[in-house]
């Protein structure tokens, strides 16, 4: 199938020059400009871990169910930047560049997708952005979605170009195109719902975070408990040898630190109390 | 005992002697060159070695005055201020990228878009392994093997990423996250392999959609296209279905509040 020649330093230096064009790097506007893309980049970059998004506990907590940060931040995504640019586009600075919409493949795809976060905790944008906080399982991420997109490529397009890939084609059009009806519209409508959506989902977040830190305090105050419970009494000779020398280890942690250890001790014991595994 | 002469910010002699050393170095190479971008590489080094406020605006000042553009410097100016926590409130967040996605579309006129450059990731790997091959593939003709956009997306998300969690002092190594540590045991091994298949999932799934989050969620809504309705629905549906299946009684787990 594939035949895989060894190759020399300066063939391999010729096929790497040959991906780079340079005209991409004489522009900074422009849809193939590299440097544009750097800059979106950075500021992209900055903004998910700002944002906690690049964390796999975030993500996959709004999956568990008991983390709505994502929904809280992505909202206000789509609110803003979809006034924002109707509004540029009814001033005609930029453009509209709608995706293409086929319905069962995409129904398919998400299915998938979501499969797919739910598992690695990260989308394709994050899984960057975890390598750079310093999450490294962040790299078998995007070497798994480029070996995807290869297996894809390979030996499935063809096979699947002209069956259920063109199921429920609509094109390029987007609601407005297809109700006929002034796109400011909708948009208003999408403004309320969102605005009742947000509010519901940042409720339950704060409900749930205040549930979160009591159980922490909770775990706390019996930590601090256990710490102030009477030495057993009895067998004075051999426990005080084995007294003194776990408080020596003890004394070169910090307070936090011991706090920290007493708590995540408790913490598993508690969770295997929740968690049987039977 | 040089060591702990150190000043109000916690710079020590040995430091600045360091950086003085390595900034003469780049600077002979700099002139040797005649080019600039030895000193600034040396800057930036010193800046992720030493995150401070004011290192911060001495990259700003050297960047512009390296590219002739106030832009740098007014970036570190808002950076060093708004960098400093470790999160940002979700709402505020949420509006800086939705300020992000129409500076793409304003500046490089298309939609913010990431998945897209692991597929010309992909292609690019076929090319330098075999260019003959490259041909028989008939989905490569629509990704061509260049270096685009997107790549380049890809690579300032990761330096952004870093510099911000190093600035904020949230930069920690860590191959397994705590959540799976307490759902699915510390196995690196596991972790990795799952994060893999997953990986090989999520890039088949996104070439059948016709895009990842950013690509056909975000950038489809808000133009009021139908697939990004439909692709947020059928995301949420898969992925909390595949989370009850995959993690089983262990779903729910307190995590500590930080």
């Amino acid at each position: 199938m594939m035949d895989i020649e060894f190759i020399g330093t300066q063939e391999l230096i010729k096929r790497l020059v040959g991906i780079f064009d340079p005209e991409t790097i004489t522009a900074i506007k422009g849809g193939s400009s590299l440097y544009g893309g750097l800059i979106i980049g950075l500021l992209f970059g900055v903004i998910l871990q700002k944002g906690r998004l690049c964390k796999y506990d975030i993500v996959t907590g709004l999956f568990r169910l008991q983390d709505f940060t994502v929904f809280r931040l992505g909202t206000p995504v789509l609110m803003v930047s979809m006034v924002l640019i109707y509004l540029f586009v009814d001033m005609k600075y930029i453009e509209l560049h709608v995706p293409k919409t086929v319905i069962v493949p995409q129904i398919i795809g998400g299915l998938l997708f979501g499969a797919a976060i739910a598992i690695m905790g990260y989308c394709p944008g994050t899984a960057a952005g975890a390598i750079g906080e310093g999450s490294l399982d962040g790299i078998p991420a995007i070497l798994g979605m480029i070996s995807g997109a290869v297996i894809y490529a390979e030996f499935f397009h063809d096979d699947l170009a002209e069956t259920f890939l063109t199921w429920g084609a609509v094109g390029r059009g987007t609601f407005p195109d297809i109700f006929e009806i002034n796109h400011w519209y909708l948009i208003v409508l999408f403004l309320l719902m969102a605005t009742m959506f947000l509010l519901m989902t940042t409720m339950v977040d704060w409900m749930i975070i205040f549930l979160r830190r009591t159980f922490n305090m909770f775990q706390d105050l019996t930590v601090a408990m256990e710490e102030k419970l009477p030495p057993e009494s009895g067998k004075t000779g051999v426990t005080l040898k084995k007294k003194t020398s776990t408080d020596d280890k003890n004394a070169d942690m910090t307070p936090y630190k011991k706090k920290e250890h007493a708590a995540k001790k408790l913490k598993k014991n508690l969770f295997d109390i929740f968690h049987n595994p039977d | 005992m040089v060591m702990q002469l150190k000043d109000k910010h916690g710079v020590s002699t040995t430091f600045i002697l360091a950086a003085m050393v390595l900034l003469v170095c780049t600077a002979g190479v700099a002139f040797h060159l005649r080019q600039g971008w030895p000193v600034v590489v040396a800057f930036s080094i010193l800046v992720v070695i030493k995150p401070e406020w004011w290192s911060m605006l001495i990259l700003g000042l050297v960047y512009t005055i390296f590219l002739h553009s106030g832009w740098p410097l007014l970036g570190a100016v808002f950076f060093a201020i708004l960098g400093k926590p470790k999160r940002w409130w979700p709402i505020p967040a949420g509006i800086a990228f939705a300020l992000v996605e129409v500076l793409s579309f304003y500046l490089s006129e298309r939609p913010l878009g990431i998945t897209r450059g692991y597929t010309v990731l992909g292609s690019i790997a076929t090319k330098l392994i075999s260019p003959k091959h490259l041909d028989d593939v008939s989905y490569w003709s629509i990704y061509e093997p260049y270096i685009d956009w997107t790549i380049f997306v890809i690579i300032g998300t990761i330096l952004g990423s870093f510099l911000s969690a190093r600035y904020s002092g949230d930069f920690r190594l860590n191959a397994v996250p705590e959540l799976w540590k307490q759902s699915r045991g510390k196995s690196v091994i596991k972790r990795w392999l799952w994060v893999f298949l997953a990986g090989i999932l999520m890039g088949f799934a996104a070439r059948i959609g016709g895009g990842c989050i950013s690509g056909v969620l975000i950038s489809g809504a808000i133009q009021l296209a139908p697939s990004g309705f439909i692709f947020m629905m059928s995301v949420w549906i898969g992925g909390v279905t595949t989370t009850f299946l995959f993690y089983r009684s262990r779903t729910i787990v307190v995590r500590r509040e930080d």
